[in-house]
């Protein structure tokens, strides 16, 4: 054990005598409640919850007792709900490929650009720019560096080039999570594109 | 006792020989093969290049794979180390380097090597799944495989 950490041996932490006193008369206290008042709380909260449920969720003996049909329908309806709210979440929620891809987009477009400004092409107009965003937002691997739904050696050779060419790389190209992104997250994606 | 000492001797030097004759004859035969890859690019600077190979018998495993001849591509490609003692593997190799110093045409990208066993006569397959120039713009390139022969 590091000395620091050790404790001290001298150390004692006192209390006032009237804390301790106090404390441990706190758990031999009972707050009395008169059942008045807690009878009309209960009767304001009932009324209040069985003006919004029609009645049948909130039942107690000045409504009487719901009919047990009524406790299954509902607690079929609540699990028919959850269950399609899960159905849901998981067809259209984003999976970790998706993010992964969607934290990554600019790099590889800016050096579209600069690919296709280097080849003499305009750049892309709105309707175009529009027409690829659907493309954009389709899952990726995340070593799909290039987006073109393939991982092969164009990956690795497409983020090669952004680190030498100073290009701002998104830190979800850190693939071997050591907090630089070099020739060795590049030999990572070119491993995988040939991974048997 | 020299006479016994002289029988133990010729009877040595009789079964030696046997002795390596019945060896030679159950020991199974096994030999090497390096094929060398090429890409032929054509005219466009192969800055990219990734290739499937195999054998069709699993007679053959391969033992290593080497560099090619061109500077950009001597250094050994990517591959899956998993496929030593295999008789598949995926061979991939990139190069940024300027157009002026990646090679065009029909060049040898790497070298498989391969032991094979028994009296197989191994076809092999290859098959290009990308090749790109400098820009990382696809090009249509033909692979090949060649059997080297040492003689």
């Amino acid at each position: 054990m590091n000395e620091f950490n050790r404790p001290e041996q001298d150390e004692q932490i006192e209390a006032p005598e009237e804390l301790i006193e106090a404390l441990a008369e706190l758990d031999n206290e009972h707050i009395f409640v008169p059942p008045s008042v807690d009878g009309a709380i209960m009767a304001a909260a009932r009324k209040h919850l069985n003006a919004g449920q029609g009645g049948a969720l909130l039942a107690g003996p000045q409504s009487g007792t719901p009919p047990r049909s009524n406790i299954i329908a509902w607690s079929g309806w609540g699990v028919a709900i959850a269950a399609s709210v899960v159905l849901m979440i998981s067809l259209t929620g984003p999976n970790p490929q998706t993010r992964q891809a969607d934290q990554a987009p600019e790099p590889q477009e800016t050096a579209e650009l600069a690919a296709a400004e280097a080849a003499g092409a305009s750049a892309p107009t709105e309707t175009e720019a529009m027409t690829a965003a659907p493309a954009a937002k389709a899952a990726f691997a995340r070593e799909d560096v290039n987006r073109d739904n393939t991982v092969d050696i164009l990956d690795a050779f497409a983020l090669a080039r952004q680190i030498e060419g100073a290009q701002v790389v998104p830190a979800a190209y850190d693939f071997n999570n050591d907090g630089i992104i070099d020739r060795a997250d590049v030999d990572w994606v070119a491993r995988v594109s040939v991974k048997l | 006792m020299n006479k016994l000492v002289l029988v133990l001797i010729a009877g040595l030097a009789l079964a030696g020989p046997l002795g390596a004759q019945r060896a030679k004859e159950i020991a199974p035969v096994v030999r090497f093969q390096a094929v060398d890859i090429y890409v032929d690019s054509v005219d466009q600077p192969l800055a990219a290049y990734q290739i499937e190979f195999a054998a069709d018998t699993e007679a053959v495993k391969i033992v290593g794979v080497e560099g090619g001849e061109h500077p950009a591509y001597q250094e050994a490609p990517y591959y899956d180390p998993r496929a030593i003692q295999r008789e598949q593997v995926v061979i991939a190799a990139f190069n940024t380097a300027s157009a002026d110093n990646l090679p065009t045409g029909r060049t040898r990208i790497a070298t498989v090597h391969l032991q094979i066993g028994g009296d197989a006569d191994p076809g092999f397959i290859v098959r290009l799944k990308t090749a790109a120039t400098l820009e990382g713009e696809r090009v249509p390139a033909e692979v090949t495989a060649q059997e080297r022969n040492d003689d």
